[in-house]
C-alpha cells in the first residue's frame, strides 16, 4: 500500500430499498391501480475517499442517508451499485483472509448505547466476545485482554460483570468502543457517536476518540448532524443532502468559505455562543421524502438561489478548490440576475 | 487527558445487585392479585408435584379402593370392614350345669366374657352370657350370629336365618336365652356367637366424596391435577422449542423463508386450535404422547407467531449489527443475540398457552378422545361425574372443575403479570 493508497475507497456507491408488493397489491395493480413498488434513494451515486489516520466528518440533516452510507462503509449494508474498494481492492475480489481481515477492520460505533449492548450480556462478555470467536488473543489472556481495553476506554475492570443497564450513558458508550477496539480495528465509523449524551459525557468521550486516534493510528468516519462536533474534531467534511454529496472540503475551509447554498444555511444555523439576539434562518420546508426526490439539484425546493436549470440536471460534484469539492449550478452558471 | 482523568464516574451507576431478574421480581410483586396468583399456582404445583405422598389414597391402586364407598357425599367418612368377634361357648353335656371362661378373639367389642348354663330339661339349656364391658352391647346395632347349634336346634330368641343353619339374635336378647335341642340329642355342643360391630373404624374422611368406582375425589384431583399440568407444561415446552426455532429462523433470514413459514403459521392458526387437536386425536387414538403431539401441533404457531416478531424487534436493533460487524457467526448471533432477548415474551405466551393447553386437554378428555381412563386427567375426572350429575352426585364433576377452573385462572393471572412485567410497552416507568 502506498502512502497515497487511499484506505477505502467508494465508487458511485447507490443504496436503495425496494418494498416489494405484496400479493394484493401486484393484483391490485393488475386491475389498474396506481400502485408502484417504492424505493428509497437512501444513497445516491457517492463517491468517498478516506485515506488512513484521516478523520472525515459526515454532516446532513436526518434522513439523507449518512447512516446508510456509514453503515456500507462498516459492511453491514451491500451497496446497490458502485463498487467499495479496500486498499484500492475491490471487496468482491478479496482474497479470503483479506475479507475475513476486512470484516473486523471496520468498526462500527452505535448511537443509541443502550441499544448497541446486548442487555443479556455482561460488560466483560460484550468486550471479548468477538476476541473469543476470532481467537484474537490466546484464551488463557482474553480476561486480561478485556481488562486492558476497558481500562483504555476509561472504564474500572471490576465492572467488567456487570449488566449494561447498570452503567452510565457515557460508560455504555465506552463499552461500545472497547468492543469495538477489542478487535484491533483500523478504522472507526462512528454514527452519531454522542448525539445521545449529556453534552459534558460528549466531551469526554470525542476526548476519547482523540486519544485512541493517536495511540492507534485509527482512521474515523464520523457521522454527525452536530456541526460543532464535526468542526472539532475533523480534518475533512463532507456533508450530504438527500442520498448525495453536496459540498466536501478540509475542515477549516468548509467552515470559513461555504460553497453550496445547503451548507451555507446549514453553518447559519449552528448556535453560536455570540450569537446573542441573532434570530435563525431556519432552512425553509422540509427535507423532501427520499420516495420521491426532487428532480434536477435535490436541494432546488429549498434553495434561494435556484434557478431554472437546478430544477433539471443534476449538478455535478467539482472541484472549486483545491482539494474543496461542490455540487451546485451556481459555480459553472452566472447567478441569474436578482430581481 | 490521561487515562485516568477519563475515568470519571460520569453519572451515579446503579447497584451491582439490580439484576434484570430481581427487578422483574420487585415489579412482579408490586400487584398483590398476581401474588396470590402465583402463591396458589405454586401450592397447585406443589400438590401435584408431590401428590403421592399428600393424597389420602391412591385413587389407581385397586387395592386401596372399595367399591363399597363408591359415590359417597363429600365430608362421609370412610370406614374399614366393621371388627368381628367370636365368641365360642362350649356347653358340656355333663353335669347341671357349667360356667365357663370364654376365649375371645380379638379385642372388640367385648374385653372378656363369661357363658353359663343350665340344663333344665334333658334337651334344653338355658345359657346366660356376662359380657364385658357390657355397655358395648349397645354399640352393635346389627344382630349377633349364633352358629354351631346342632341340627334341629331351636333358641328360645332370635330367628333362624332362612335357608343357612345360624340364628340371628337382637344385641339384647344374646345375655339369657334357652337352647331347644331336638330330641335323642345327647351330650354337649359347642355354640359360636359372632358379634359384629355396626361400624367400622374411619379409616379416612372423603372430603369432597367419592366417584362411581369408590375413589377418593381429593387424591383423584390430585393425581388429575399432576396429569393436566405435566401434559400441559411438557406439550408447552416442546410448542415453545419448536415455536422458538421456527419463528427466530424466520426473523433472521426474513424473505422468501420468512413468508413461506408465516404463511404456514397463518394456515395453522386460521384453523380454531381445538379442531386441529380433535382431528389429530381421530386419527392418533389416546394416549398421553398422543396428546401431547396433538398440543404441540395445535399450538406451535402461537409460539412461532411471537418469537417471530419479537426476533424481529430484536434484529433491528444496533447491537445485532454490532455483532454482524463483528463478525460474529450466524448460529451465534441467534442464539446468543436474539434468542435470549427473544425469551421474555415467549415466557408471556408460554404460561397462557399452558393454560390454554391444560384447558385444551381437559375438553378433549372430556370428549373422551384425550387420557385414557388409567391416566386420568381433570378433564377425564370432569367427564365421569358428568353422568352423575343429574342424580345429585354434583361432587364428581364439580370439583374437578373447579380445580381445573383455579389452576387456569391462576396461571392467567401470572401470565397476565409477567406481559405487564415484561412488556416494555407497558411498562410505567424507562
Amino acid at each position: 500500500m502506498t502512502a497515497a493508497e487511499p484506505l477505502i475507497t467508494l465508487e458511485t456507491v447507490s443504496k436503495r430499498f425496494t418494498r416489494k408488493l405484496d400479493v394484493a397489491e401486484r393484483v391490485a395493480r393488475g386491475f389498474g391501480a396506481r400502485i408502484q413498488e417504492q424505493t428509497v434513494h437512501a444513497v445516491d451515486r457517492v463517491n468517498l475517499t478516506v485515506h488512513k489516520g484521516e478523520v472525515v466528518g459526515l454532516v446532513g440533516e436526518s434522513g439523507c442517508g449518512k447512516s446508510t452510507l456509514g453503515r456500507i462503509v462498516a459492511g453491514l449494508h451491500k451497496p446497490s451499485e458502485g463498487r467499495f474498494l479496500y486498499k484500492g481492492v475491490p471487496v468482491e475480489q478479496l482474497q479470503r483472509r483479506d475479507a475475513a481481515h476486512l470484516a473486523l477492520a471496520i468498526q462500527m460505533i452505535f448511537q443509541d448505547p443502550m441499544a448497541s449492548l446486548n442487555p443479556r450480556l455482561k460488560a466483560g462478555q460484550i468486550i471479548g466476545e468477538a476476541v473469543g470467536a476470532h481467537k484474537l488473543v490466546p484464551r488463557a489472556e482474553q480476561k486480561d485482554y478485556v481488562a486492558q481495553m476497558m481500562q483504555r476506554v476509561g472504564l474500572d475492570p471490576d465492572y467488567r460483570a456487570r449488566y449494561p443497564h447498570q452503567f452510565s450513558g457515557g460508560q455504555r458508550q465506552r463499552i461500545g468502543i472497547a468492543r469495538a477496539l477489542a478487535v484491533k480495528p483500523e478504522m472507526l465509523v462512528c454514527d452519531e457517536s454522542v448525539a445521545a449524551l449529556d453534552v459534558s459525557i460528549q466531551a469526554q468521550v470525542l476526548n476519547l476518540f482523540m486519544e485512541l486516534q493517536q495511540d492507534f493510528g485509527l482512521t474515523y468516519l464520523f457521522i454527525s448532524h452536530d456541526l460543532g462536533v464535526v468542526e472539532h474534531l475533523s480534518d475533512r467534511v463532507v456533508i450530504m443532502y438527500l442520498g448525495r454529496v453536496v459540498e466536501q472540503a478540509p475542515t477549516a475551509e468548509l467552515f470559513a468559505a461555504p460553497n453550496h447554498p445547503y451548507t451555507q444555511a446549514l453553518l447559519e444555523d449552528v448556535p453560536r455562543l455570540e450569537a446573542g439576539k441573532r434570530r435563525f434562518h431556519p432552512i425553509k420546508g422540509e427535507i423532501p421524502s427520499p420516495m420521491d426526490p426532487p428532480p434536477g439539484c435535490h436541494f432546488h425546493p429549498r434553495c434561494p438561489h435556484a434557478f431554472d436549470r437546478c430544477r433539471v440536471e443534476q449538478p455535478a460534484l467539482e472541484e472549486i478548490a483545491p482539494g474543496h469539492f461542490s455540487a451546485c449550478h451556481l459555480n459553472s452558471t452566472p447567478r441569474p440576475e436578482q430581481s | 487527558m490521561t487515562i485516568q482523568e477519563t475515568q470519571v464516574q460520569d453519572e451515579v451507576v446503579p447497584p451491582a445487585k439490580d439484576t434484570p431478574f430481581r427487578r422483574t421480581l420487585r415489579e412482579f410483586a408490586a400487584s398483590r392479585v398476581a401474588v396470590v396468583g402465583a402463591v396458589v399456582l405454586l401450592l397447585i404445583i406443589f400438590a401435584a408435584v408431590f401428590a403421592p405422598w399428600i393424597a389420602p389414597q391412591n385413587p389407581y391402586d385397586l387395592n386401596e379402593i372399595r367399591v363399597e364407598h363408591s359415590r359417597l357425599e363429600p365430608g362421609a367418612a370412610g370406614r374399614a370392614d366393621p371388627e368381628s368377634q367370636s365368641l365360642p361357648v362350649p356347653i358340656s353335656g355333663e353335669g347341671e350345669s357349667g360356667r365357663e371362661t370364654l376365649e375371645l378373639s380379638g379385642s372388640v367389642p367385648f374385653e372378656s366374657a363369661e357363658a353359663s348354663w343350665e340344663w333344665v330339661a334333658p334337651e334344653r339349656v338355658a345359657v346366660s352370657l356376662d359380657l364385658q364391658p357390657e355397655q358395648n352391647l349397645k354399640t352393635l346395632e346389627q344382630e349377633l350370629r349364633v352358629e354351631g347349634l346342632p341340627r334341629g336346634a331351636e333358641l328360645s330368641v332370635g330367628e333362624k336365618h332362612d335357608f343357612r343353619n345360624f340364628w340371628l339374635v337382637a344385641p339384647d336378647e344374646i345375655t339369657a336365652f334357652e337352647v331347644q335341642l331336638p330330641e335323642g340329642h345327647e351330650g354337649g355342643f359347642e355354640l359360636e356367637i359372632r358379634a359384629q360391630q355396626a361400624e367400622g373404624e374411619i379409616e379416612q374422611v372423603y372430603w369432597l366424596g367419592t366417584d362411581g368406582q369408590g375413589r377418593d375425589m381429593f387424591s383423584a384431583i390430585l393425581y388429575g391435577l399432576r396429569i393436566s399440568i405435566s401434559v400441559g407444561v411438557f406439550s408447552g415446552a416442546l410448542a415453545l422449542t419448536i415455536g422458538l426455532v421456527v419463528g427466530l429462523t424466520a426473523a433472521y433470514a426474513g424473505g422468501r423463508i420468512d413468508a413461506l413459514i408465516m404463511r404456514i403459521v397463518d394456515l395453522q392458526l386460521s384453523f380454531p386450535a381445538i379442531l386441529v387437536a380433535l382431528l389429530l386425536l381421530a386419527i392418533l387414538g389416546r394416549g398421553p404422547d398422543k396428546v401431547i403431539l396433538a398440543l404441540v401441533i395445535a399450538q406451535w404457531a402461537y409460539y412461532a407467531r411471537t418469537a417471530r416478531s419479537a426476533g424481529l424487534v430484536e434484529r433491528s436493533k444496533e447491537y445485532i449489527e454490532a455483532a454482524r460487524c463483528l463478525a460474529l457467526s450466524r448460529w451465534r448471533i441467534v442464539l446468543r443475540h436474539m434468542l435470549p432477548n427473544c425469551i421474555p415474551p415467549m415466557i408471556v405466551v408460554g404460561t397462557v398457552q399452558v393454560a390454554n393447553a391444560i384447558a385444551l386437554e381437559a375438553t378433549l378428555s372430556f370428549l373422551g378422545l384425550g387420557m385414557p381412563q388409567t391416566e386420568p386427567s381433570l378433564g377425564l375426572l370432569i367427564s365421569n361425574g358428568f353422568d352423575y350429575l343429574l342424580s345429585g352426585r354434583y361432587w364428581i364433576s364439580v370439583f374437578p372443575g373447579i380445580a381445573l377452573l383455579v389452576t387456569i385462572v391462576a396461571i392467567n393471572l401470572v401470565g397476565d403479570r409477567l406481559r405487564e412485567v415484561l412488556n416494555p410497552r407497558m411498562r410505567r416507568d424507562e
